[in-house]
């Protein structure tokens, strides 16, 4: 067939141009269950091109007590991305879960590298961690910036703690610092903890870039997005999903670009990876003892008791508020505690909230929980209450008298500091003056601290309460 | 911080996650909680644990 000259010259291009393929996933949270499914994934990708870069946005950890709450929190995943032959990764907030050394661990485990251009440790703590990273892949080099959402604190979304010994800056405004990466990177991408909207601004601040593989918002982009030219990608979260960026470079130029969000459901579970995994699962984590409970604890509102006072130890608060529906066993033998026995206790992983109220405004609050939670009248520490109860289900109960420990009445007009969880903040109507902030902490993981190291504890006979039921 | 579900404001604690959002909405509104999927403000799914900042736009549907 005889071709125009420009179809010809047009052909001649394709044939010089180079293809390059990366994968983005975010937010796996620990999810390791699903990697065996990601590792076939993965391996049918690297048959089809064995350049294929594999990049995560962030967010590994947190998610999974056998990871999270380890002898080195986090690691047991940065062994597994090690195995999956991870490329690359951005620091996401939960990444500084467990501070300054806990992060230095992680850093220190990885097989790839680590970037992220508005984090820096302080003082000279010398951190495993660069602003950007620059691949090459058969003459095409792929210049890759990591970026890390900050908060209105200053600070990622984290425990304030574990930012301690860290500098964080805006990423809006460190991100141009890197714009010269342009004129030596033939495709330049930004790996992000920001959020699909914050990632949309930056798309609009930094045209520089070919494409923004996303995290922290766990945002499914089905179709492709495409804001001021930069294609902005994001893959949900827990591994359910990958990207599959694909860009056709000739000249130091992209001449094409795509995204595609591809679904990990369907695949096998890859037999190596799953050994691993079972590996970790098999650990003696859950069944490491805490302590022991002496003598059996026999009514589900004494294990309450002991769950309010362990909200309470941890937040430091003067009050903690645990809902009868959080309190998962009906009873515990006298014997040893284990780490599985906090999680039978409370499975449920809703963060810990806590906030500012008025003596008035704490009243309103308890009284008001049975009508969100039908099992009953909420459990508490710091406190003891008299209540009246409907018999209907959902219905506020009446409080008739509150005191503190020592007997003293609740101060109508004082400001009491009170610890709940993350349902209960959001499901009690009216809400207190002070919504509140949430605490990277669970009450599982509170129970945990609580109980470490505790002989014989006592909660058999534990009542804080006197509800009658009219 | 001050959030919006379906264009209402809800105001709801620092920290809190989509689907405390959707859930404080329906308290706030007397409807049930939807079993249905979240999506942002340009119709992307969003996982109910999506973090949420001051000023975000979310939305879900009601059964009618």
């Amino acid at each position: 067939m005889k071709l125009p000259l420009i179809t010809l010259l047009a052909m001649a291009g394709s044939v010089f141009a180079e293809q390059v393929n990366i994968l983005g996933i975010n937010d796996m949270h620990a999810n390791i269950d699903d990697l065996p499914k990601l590792a076939t994934f993965l391996e049918t990708e690297r048959a089809a091109d064995p350049d294929v870069l594999l990049l995560s946005a962030g967010d590994n950890r947190t998610g999974n007590p056998y990871v999270d709450n380890g002898a080195q929190p986090g690691v047991p995943m940065i062994q597994l991305m090690n195995m999956l032959g991870f490329d690359l990764s951005t620091l996401g907030n939960h990444e500084f879960d467990s501070g300054l050394v806990g992060l230095r661990s992680t850093l220190d485990s990885a097989n790839f590298n680590f970037v992220c251009a508005n984090v820096h440790a302080d003082g000279g703590a010398g951190l495993n961690l660069k602003p950007y990273h620059i691949f090459e892949r058969d003459g095409v080099r792929i210049g890759v910036i990591g970026l890390v959402q900050i908060g209105t604190n200053g600070l990622p979304d984290v425990h304030p703690d574990n930012g301690k010994g860290l500098k964080f800056c805006d990423p809006f405004k460190v991100v141009r610092d890197y714009a010269y990466l342009r004129e030596t990177c033939d495709v330049l991408i930004l790996l992000t903890h920001l959020g699909f909207e914050d990632d949309l601004k930056l798309a609009e601040l930094f045209p520089e870039a070919d494409a923004i593989i996303g995290g922290h918002t766990h945002t499914r982009v089905e179709k492709e997005v495409r804001e001021n030219g930069v294609l902005v990608t994001q893959a949900e979260n827990k591994v359910k999903y990958i990207t599959r960026l694909s860009f056709e470079v000739e000249g130091g130029k992209v001449l094409s670009k795509k995204a595609e969000l591809i679904p990990l459901a369907g695949y096998a579970k890859h037999a190596e990876i799953q050994k691993a995994v079972e590996g970790i699962k098999a650990s003696p984590y859950m069944q490491r003892r805490l302590g022991s409970i002496k003598p059996a604890i026999t009514r589900r509102e004494s294990l309450g008791c002991l769950m309010a006072d362990a909200l309470r130890a941890y937040a430091g608060t003067d009050v903690a508020i645990v809902n009868y529906g959080n309190v998962r066993l009906d009873a515990f033998p006298e014997g040893d505690f284990t780490v599985a026995d906090c999680y039978r206790l409370d499975p449920f992983c809703n963060q810990t909230v806590v906030f500012k109220a008025t003596g008035k405004e704490l009243v309103s609050f308890l009284n008001n929980i049975p009508a969100s939670d039908h099992h009953g009248a909420p459990c508490v520490s710091g406190i003891r209450y008299k209540a009246v109860k409907p018999a209907a289900e959902l219905q506020p109960m009446r409080i008739t008298e509150i005191t503190l420990p020592d007997g003293t009445p609740i101060d109508p007009d004082a400001v009491y500091t009170v610890a709940t969880n993350s349902y209960l903040m959001s499901t009690v109507s009216p809400q207190p003056a002070d919504p509140g902030v949430a605490h990277d902490m669970d009450g599982a993981r509170a129970i945990m601290l609580y109980m470490e190291g505790k002989e014989a504890v006592d909660y058999s006979d534990a009542s804080n309460i006197e509800v009658t039921v009219e | 911080m001050q959030v919006y579900v379906n264009d209402k404001s809800v105001r709801i604690f620092a920290g809190a996650t989509a689907i405390d959002a959707v859930r404080r909405y329906c308290t706030d509104t007397g409807t049930p909680v939807p079993q249905g999927e979240l999506y942002d403000a340009r119709g992307n799914v969003i996982a109910p644990d999506s973090p949420m900042a001051d000023g975000r736009r979310i939305f879900t549907q009601f059964p009618s």
